[in-house]
């Protein structure tokens, strides 16, 4: 049984990936994560202008977002590429790539 | 000297307030000496000073009036302040001339004033205010004790208030509570270190991933809505484990080559560059063979090698059968597809009930693999399939199978390819057996019964119909004519061998004689019509002319003949195998009486069948241990085909010119002999 793939067709791709987010980690419960995730959508939408993404906001706001919904001491990190080693709380992590370029890790700690 | 006090501000005014003495107080400079001896001296200096206007007397003498009003000389005189009203600049002329000096709030009041009044009226309210309630106070005072305790002290009465002076104030203090602190601890959040890095790359490739993801489950979905049917046999194949997949198969397949390969690299070298060129006669590296691999597995070690078969199609893959020839220790069956890719194990295996016998490859069907074995069943395989170890056809008792060892088999050749594929087999029960392989079964065809021949003296003198009495003579080998397909000889274990065709069903053609005992391989040539050979366990090889009743020629090797085989390049090339394990390869047109070739190809075992392969110089022999030794033949044995170069053989083809090669061979023997 042949299961013949479309063929791959870049734009589409491309116009795909530029609004969705792809979670590669995460061990927060559904809730929280649904929260985070529109979160850092809006923060991302809300930074991006002509220029490009203004990072610090975002990171800024997602912070800040996190900080009163959750309580505080979250952490944001936000970049097209970094390596990291951090010490998070347990379920409370969240990483994800966002807007097909964008990498984001939210922690808490 | 008021006098002057009041001229004084009169000028001072006049002069803008200077209060230095000028010299209309010259009169009083003397009684003022000793106060103001230095001005007095300044003056005097100065008399005629810059800043002192000189007056005359009469000047002096004049009255000048001036008024005091009530306006402030400092005060702005021309105020200036937007007007909003008007919207304009507008000049202010109200201006406030009063200006406090000092001021001073007191608290006297006058006794007259409304103010005081109603002060005495608050004082005395307050008064009666307090002697009312103390009046009630008595009166309660009275009700309670009957009468007032201090009724007639009168000092009592009238200060019943505390003593300032004989007054002490009493009060006890309760014990404070101890303070106690209470703290409580809790646990750490659980924490854990992560890290992690992140790339261009690797966000594109998750993002790809995911995408692939996506479309994967749209196309599932969208397959689902079409096929309702088979939702089931779709989820099967998604469980398939990669692991266990026929790619991973494959790969692992060529992963094992690879590193047999490498782990064996010189004898690959040699298989494939090594060439022994020597063309010195004499020298004793003339016709070698150089050996290479030995083909063996576990299972075959303790059985004997009774076929060899090149696949016609793949070069590099062959069959081995093995059972035994031992009467009294007869065992299973196996059947072992070897690949020279891979020496190390064979590529496809099938085990069979009774002892394998002999095997061929099907010419055009290269998967098809007849098989005769010691019980007399013959056998269908397909090699690919390789799950269920069973073959596609069996002779059974019913297919009238042979009743004694099946020692040869062979394909026919397919004339008309509508027709059923089929194969002949030989058996010790004396029938030469054609069967054609129908739908799902075999069907026998008789070809030949090897009626027993007698000397034809004896068949004379005694009564002919007799002869029907004897049993059948006991075939162990055939070999179809290449140029006359009817035309097939057959080796007795009688030691005779019968030219038949299957168009005279029956009868025997020709009957050679020759041998004493049991002909082992009977073999056309590949090029020539008339010539075989065949070999024998009386230790003779024997050549034969088809048309002529006696040997043309012997070699005697000095101990049994397990086998021989013409080569597939060369009509005057062939080799046999002895029992003594030598392996021996002639050429005819290069040597006429001895071999070329003497190699022992095993130590201390019988061998028993030698193949050529049909296009590379590598030869198999296989022995009684369940191996099979590879050579390779060098350069002086494998001389030919002939292709036609000169101008003189133009026209004539490789078989003609190869025929011509053998019937120079054959002029050059001695008629006489034969």
């Amino acid at each position: 049984m042949a299961m013949e793939l479309p063929p791959f067709n870049i734009e589409d791709f491309s116009k795909w990936k530029s609004g969705n987010a792809v979670i590669q980690e995460t061990d927060m419960d559904d809730f929280m994560k649904t929260e985070a995730k529109d979160i850092i959508s809006t923060a991302i939408e809300k930074a991006s202008g002509a220029t490009g993404i203004n990072v610090e906001f975002a990171c800024k706001f997602v912070k800040d977002s996190m900080d009163r919904q959750f309580g505080p001491c979250w952490h944001c990190v936000m970049g097209e590429g970094f390596s990291f080693e951090v010490t998070r709380q347990a379920k409370t992590t969240l990483y994800m790539y966002y807007a097909g370029k964008i990498a984001v890790l939210l922690f808490k700690c | 000297m008021p006098p002057k006090a009041a001229k004084g501000p009169k000028k001072g005014v006049k002069k803008g307030g200077k209060r230095k003495p000028g010299t209309i107080e010259e009169e009083d400079v003397s009684q003022n000496m000793d106060d103001d001896a230095d001005l007095l001296n300044m003056d005097q200096n100065n008399q005629q000073g810059i800043d002192q206007e000189q007056l005359t007397n009469e000047e002096k003498d004049a009255n000048i009036i001036k008024t005091l009003n009530s306006n402030n000389p400092l005060a702005p005189h021309n105020l200036t302040k937007y007007s909003f009203k008007d919207r304009q600049f507008k000049t202010e002329d109200s201006v406030e001339h009063l200006v406090f000096h000092f001021v001073f709030d007191g608290d006297v009041i006058l006794k007259d004033s409304d103010e005081a009044r109603d002060q005495e009226e608050y004082w005395e309210n307050k008064k009666k205010g307090n002697k009312s309630l103390l009046d009630k106070m008595n009166v309660a005072i009275k009700e309670e004790f009957g009468k007032d305790p201090l009724e007639g002290n009168d000092k009592a009465q009238k200060k019943s208030l505390r003593n300032q002076f004989n007054y002490q104030e009493r009060a006890s203090q309760t014990f404070n509570l101890p303070l106690r602190e209470k703290g409580i601890k809790t646990d750490p959040p659980q924490c854990s270190n992560f890290s992690l890095e992140t790339t261009q790359w690797q966000i594109f490739d998750a993002y790809m991933g995911a995408y692939e993801e996506i479309q994967r489950q749209e196309l599932e979905e969208q397959m689902k809505n079409k096929k309702d049917k088979k939702p089931a046999q779709q989820q099967q194949i998604q469980v398939e484990d990669p692991l266990y997949s026929a790619s991973m198969k494959r790969a692992l397949k060529i992963m094992e080559r690879m590193i047999v390969q490498n782990a064996d690299e010189e004898k690959f070298e040699d298989y494939k560059y090594y060439e022994d060129t020597t063309e010195d006669t004499e020298s004793r590296n003339y016709g070698s063979v150089l050996p290479l691999w030995r083909f063996s597995t576990d299972r075959s070690r303790k059985k004997h090698v009774t076929s060899i078969c090149w696949n016609p199609r793949y070069k590099d893959l062959f069959a081995v059968g093995y059972g035994s020839y031992d009467f009294l220790k007869q065992s299973t069956g196996l059947i072992c597809a070897y690949t020279i890719k891979n020496p190390t194990y064979p590529e496809y295996q099938f085990t069979t009930e009774s002892g394998v016998m002999c095997l061929d490859f099907h010419p055009k069907y290269p998967a098809l693999l007849a098989v005769g074995c010691y019980d007399g069943t013959v056998m269908v395989y397909d090699i690919r399939i390789k799950g269920n170890n069973k073959p596609i056809y069996q002779s059974t008792v019913r297919t009238a199978k042979h009743t004694d060892p099946v020692w040869q088999v062979k394909w026919s050749p397919q004339d008309d390819p509508t027709k059923a594929l089929s194969f002949c087999s030989i058996s010790s029960d004396g029938r030469v057996t054609n069967w054609n392989l129908m739908k799902n079964k075999l069907e026998p065809e008789e070809v030949i019964k090897l009626k027993l021949v007698v000397d034809q003296e004896k068949e004379l003198a005694e009564n002919k119909k007799e002869a029907f009495m004897y049993g059948l003579a006991g075939g162990m080998c055939f070999d179809f004519n290449k140029y006359n397909e009817n035309l097939f000889l057959v080796g007795t274990e009688e030691g005779k061998i019968h030219l038949c065709s299957k168009a005279y069903a029956g009868q025997y053609l020709e009957t050679y004689e020759g041998h004493y005992l049991a002909v082992y391989a009977v073999k056309w040539n590949h090029f020539h019509p008339r010539v075989f050979i065949s070999c024998s366990a009386d230790w003779t090889i024997k050549m034969w002319d088809k048309n002529v009743a006696r040997p043309i020629k012997a070699f005697d090797l000095g101990c049994a003949i397990g086998d021989i085989e013409w080569a597939p390049y060369s009509s005057t090339v062939f080799s046999a195998v002895t029992s003594a394990g030598n392996l021996y390869v002639w050429d005819l047109i290069q040597e006429k009486h001895t071999h070329m070739c003497e190699h022992p190809a095993m130590k201390k075992a019988k061998a028993l069948h030698v193949a050529f392969n049909k296009s590379d110089p590598i030869i198999l022999v296989g022995d009684e241990r369940g191996g099979v030794n590879s050579f390779k033949l060098s350069k002086s044995l494998t001389k030919g085909p002939l292709v036609p170069t000169k101008e003189e053989e133009a026209g004539k083809t490789t078989q003609q010119l190869e025929e011509g090669k053998m019937d120079r061979f054959l002029n050059s023997l001695d008629k006489i002999v034969y």
